[in-house]
């Protein structure tokens, strides 16, 4: 340590007592308080290892990058339904009467320097965002990290995914398009569908009768503010909870209920997540730069008169739309009112996909009679009948999700669209059974195996 | 491993028994950074394309990445720590010890039984009564969903505002109208067909409603509310392109196929001395999807 | 309740040693990181559409193309006369073949001469550049109805998306009807090619000539399907034009790329061992 050692001399010869960070460091020590003691004992915060652990991370930054862009975004969106004449640059468009709003993400695209490129990568970023959000639950689930003293995070993570997945259907409203503004018309008809207040509802929350004058207006500020402060709130509950709580583990040398062992905060941890900010930011900016989404020029503005084809919502809400399009028409007449079809599809279908997953939790420890603390995870080998029900879980929302783009796909591949309806509606009750029941014995001599030799 | 006091950890190589890992893959990440910003702001002023732009700031952002994660992964060294988990809450004296004295200091509230109750009913009819404020959201929709703009006497005409007369649609054509001078009302829109062969099957009750071969009916689908666009020549069907819903034109517009359940609502035609199509009367029944009170 | 029960990973705790990497294998596999990350930088932009600027397709005016111009070649009526007026009649009134009515602009009528339609041969091989612009501008000056010089292609995209669009989607990639049916993908064809089925109509697509469209209209629709048979793509690749669903399977790749990039943060730490 000779070097270090000369090091010192030479700065207390040239009158530099401490390093910057040191000198930083110490101005906080003099200014928190009692706050320094718990930073620095966080220094050495442990991050157990492994890449399933960054999934929660890919949701936490295409956040971050949906705040930033869309900062951006919202100082050039006009939120109004106002009618104008469109006299930008798309020649195809112009002379074109359409809403303030359409214009205004148009003039975003067209006029503003890297609007387009915000735009896209915001729109990326959210498809990504609610994706990991899905792998992340998944792995919670595939693992037991939901077990206590997560039952509570567990919740919030799931609150979090309807409310990320709710904002995200605002926001590819905003642009008051010919795509979104039929996704809108279902969502009022499916509010109308709902018995006694539906239409009273439905016209609460638009403002009016379809299509309501002032539905971009009021999606707005929701958009912007209150889902996104609602997210963030959860979120800071989330991620505290996992910093007190400490990050699950998965099972091996050293590793128990009692003890964590991983990387420390500072500094390799830190480096990486770090890195992996920059990494998830570069791999949406360059999708949001190289390859085209959502070009609302091409749909053109939203008029009720207008209809398109290949008519899907963004890929998160394609289960609701598959369960809408294989749902049939059985409308229920009670007398003088009518209850129609969608209503069960559509608002009873999604109760009855999330009260179980909130509750699993709770149904987990009762199956298993295990309710104690646990912080080491278990591999979805050792419990084979999760898994079985979680590949069935998967399956079911899986069928779902192709119903809903069951024309595209037809015409895609040269099918006939009635074969595949049909036979999709097979999948919906057959497949899922099927394959808990084939993950069931996979998973099974799998786990019997590992008992019987430990590996 | 020497560690200074005063919590900085300096001064450490790896954990590993063999030489450090190079620094040059951070470096290069770092140079692909340097050029990337560089490059974007090049690209920026220069009003380059989306894909410059995009791919100048991912080069910076992937090569800072590529540093960073290099670095926290392979430079940082692997230390491994460990370190105990929280306790569980029986191990501890916690949520046992909170609800003693959550209990012992909220004496003063639950001792006075009957005013502790008051107050809980107090805020409680207090908080629901603040729902009501949610009714200043909207109208409540009244008749509206049972009228269009459709009035006895009501002149079709075309998107453009131009009024139908009989030559304008062709035998076997599609042609989109509205009411005369509601060409922005969303619920009146109607689809007109002129057959002139009598395939035209009777509906009972209807039977003036399709003077000389033109019938109408509403365009907004009575599943989920789209517009009903796909117009089939061949087999004369009105398709829903969003869920597939299909309706026979020839039979009053009942549904064949789809999620739909109900025919599309028919406007009650008529072509009045001068010879423009006109409307009779609104619909006889709500347009669009169904809903509770339209049973 | 004393802290040191929460406090962590503190500088007492143990430290593991691990057996060194294998050196090679680790810089591959960080060469090919860096690679992967050149390449996609350095093949994105030069992959990508350029900057169109989304007027640009618009360029309708006859004549565009000065290299066409002062070559001689036999007058253009004369090419009419051979070529066209034996299927679209000798004033363009049409017989086997639509009328000319609509083909008021030459970048309507050129494509379809050259490459031809679905029942329309090509023509690419038998005319020159400078015959096959020179007829299409005979067309659209002189056989074309002069009210059709008078479509505006914004006016074609809101019919379009009244009347076409329900079928062939606002991009104009077709889609799937009821009953096995389908509605083709438009922008395989010269827009002339999407003029001519609306006047005649085809099988499940009725005519909308006539008084449903009048001449005007039926070029502004044909004008601006010309928009969608080469769309401007300003943000990049097009992925097809099929709308959310692409859009939903990339997003799908771009998840797995990052969860390929944490497999390979993570790795080196994931046998690291007491």
């Amino acid at each position: 340590m000779s070097d270090r050692r000369l090091m010192r001399s030479l700065r207390t010869a040239f009158g530099v007592r401490r390093s910057p960070l040191r000198r930083a460091a110490g101005w906080l020590d003099e200014n928190l308080g009692g706050g320094s003691r718990l930073l620095r004992e966080e220094l050495r915060h442990v991050f157990p290892d492994s890449w399933a652990f960054f999934l929660g991370e890919i949701a936490l930054y295409c956040f971050i990058l949906l705040v930033v862009t869309g900062i951006f975004l919202g100082l050039f969106f006009h939120a109004s339904q106002a009618p104008v004449v469109y006299h930008g640059s798309y020649q195809p468009l112009v002379g074109v009467p359409m809403s303030d709003a359409y214009s205004s993400v148009l003039d975003l695209s067209f006029n503003v320097r890297a609007g387009l490129l915000v735009r896209q990568v915001h729109h990326w970023a959210a498809l990504v965002f609610v994706a990991a959000l899905m792998i992340h639950l998944l792995r919670m689930f595939f693992t037991g990290a939901y077990r206590r003293p997560r039952r509570i995070n567990w919740v919030i993570g799931l609150s979090l995914l309807m409310l990320v997945g709710f904002n995200g259907l605002l926001g590819y409203s905003l642009p008051d398009d010919l795509l979104s503004g039929a996704g809108l018309r279902i969502a009022y008809s499916i509010t109308e569908s709902i018995p006694f207040l539906g239409p009273t509802l439905a016209s609460l929350m638009f403002g009016g009768q379809f299509p309501a004058s002032g539905i971009i207006a009021r999606i707005y500020p929701v958009h912007i503010f209150l889902l996104p402060a609602g997210i963030a709130g959860l979120l800071g509950l989330h991620m505290g909870m996992l910093w007190l709580q400490r990050h699950t583990e998965f099972p091996g040398p050293g590793r128990d209920d009692r003890t964590i062992v991983g990387t420390p905060m500072v500094p390799a941890y830190a480096l990486r997540t770090s890195g992996y900010l920059m990494l998830v930011a570069g791999v949406l900016t360059a999708f949001g730069g190289l390859l085209q989404i959502n070009p609302v020029w091409l749909y053109g503005p939203y008029t009720p008169w207008d209809a398109t084809t290949s008519a899907q919502p963004d890929w998160y809400m394609g289960w609701l739309e598959g369960a809408v399009r294989m749902f049939p028409g059985w409308d229920i007449q009670i007398g003088g009112f009518l209850l129609p079809a969608v209503f069960w599809p559509a608002v009873i279908l999604p109760g009855l996909i999330f009260t179980p997953l909130f509750l699993w939790p709770w149904l987990d420890g009762m199956a298993l009679r295990d309710g104690g603390f646990h912080n080491v995870l278990t591999l979805p080998s050792e419990r084979p009948g999760r898994t079985a029900i979680g590949a069935g879980f998967v399956t079911f929302l899986t069928v779902l999700l192709v119903a809903g783009g069951d024309d595209v796909l037809a015409s895609a591949f040269g099918l006939s669209l009635p074969v595949l309806l049909r036979t999709l509606q097979v999948l919906f009750f057959v497949a899922p059974p099927i394959v808990a029941l084939l993950t069931y014995v996979v998973f099974r001599r799998r786990a019997q195996r590992w008992l019987a030799t430990g590996r | 491993m020497e560690v200074e006091d005063g919590g900085a950890v300096s001064d450490r190589e790896t954990g590993t028994h063999g030489g450090s890992p190079p620094g040059w893959p951070a470096a290069i990440g770092l140079l692909v950074t340097v050029v990337g910003a560089v490059g974007f702001v090049v690209a920026f002023v220069t009003n380059a394309s989306t894909a410059w732009l995009g791919g100048s700031l991912a080069a910076a952002l992937l090569g800072l990445g590529v540093a960073l994660a290099y670095w926290g992964r392979d430079l940082a060294g692997d230390e491994v720590i460990s370190g105990p988990y929280p306790a569980p809450h029986d191990d501890v004296p916690g949520a046992a010890a909170l609800g003693g004295d959550l209990e012992q200091s909220a004496h003063v509230i639950t001792r006075r039984r009957f005013l502790s109750r008051f107050l809980i009913a107090g805020v409680g009819v207090f908080a629901v009564s603040q729902a009501v404020i949610l009714g200043a959201l909207g109208p409540r929709p009244g008749r509206s969903l049972f009228v269009t703009a459709w009035r006895p006497g009501s002149r079709l005409v075309t998107f453009d505002g131009e009024p139908v007369t009989r030559d304008v649609l062709a035998a076997g054509g599609i042609l989109v109208a509205f009411p005369e001078g509601h060409t922005d009302a969303a619920d009146s829109q109607i689809a007109l067909f002129h057959f002139i062969g009598g395939e035209l099957k009777p509906q009972p009750g209807r039977e003036t409603w399709s003077p000389e071969g033109f019938v109408a009916y509403s365009r907004i689908c009575t599943h989920v509310g789209c517009t009903v666009a796909q117009y089939m020549d061949e087999v004369q069907m009105l398709a829903c392109p969003c869920h597939q819903s299909t309706f026979d034109i020839l039979d009053g517009a009942r549904p064949l196929a789809g999620p739909a359940r109900r025919p599309l609502p028919q406007l009650p035609l008529a072509i009045d001395p001068q010879g423009y199509l006109v409307a009779q009367s609104d619909f006889t029944e709500p347009v669009g999807p169904g809903f509770w009170d339209a049973g | 309740m004393s802290r040191s029960a929460v406090h962590n990973g503190e500088r007492r705790g143990r430290r593991f040693c691990r057996a060194p990497g294998r050196p090679r294998l680790r810089r591959l596999a960080q060469l090919c990181v860096i690679l992967v990350v050149l390449v996609v930088v350095a093949a994105g932009p030069a992959g990508a559409s350029p900057q169109a600027s989304p007027s640009a397709a618009l360029e309708a005016s006859p004549g565009a193309n000065p290299a066409l111009r002062g070559v001689a070649v036999n007058p253009a009526p004369e090419v009419f006369a051979e070529n066209c007026s034996g299927c679209h009649g000798s004033r363009g009134e049409g017989g086997f073949g639509p009328p000319l009515a609509a083909a008021g602009f030459a970048s309507l009528v050129a494509p379809m001469v050259e490459k031809g339609g679905i029942q329309m041969p090509s023509f690419g091989d038998q005319l020159s550049d400078a015959q096959i612009q020179g007829v299409a501008e005979y067309v659209a000056a002189h056989i074309a109805d002069p009210a059709s010089h008078e479509a505006v292609v914004a006016d074609g995209g809101e019919i379009y998306r009244l009347y076409c669009a329900g079928c062939h989607s606002t991009t104009g990639r077709g889609g799937a009807l009821t009953r096995g049916r389908n509605a083709p993908d438009i922008s395989q064809y010269p827009a002339a090619e999407a003029l001519a089925a609306m006047i005649l109509g085809r099988g499940d697509m009725p005519a909308f000539a006539g008084n449903t469209l009048d001449v005007r209209r039926q070029t502004a629709v044909g004008l601006y399907v010309g928009v969608l048979v080469d769309p401007p793509s300003p943000g990049g690749r097009g992925l097809g034009y099929l709308g959310p669903v692409t859009e939903g399977a990339v997003s799908a790749i771009a998840l797995l790329i990052l969860i390929f990039l944490a497999v390979w943060l993570a790795w080196k730490s994931r046998t690291a061992a007491p």
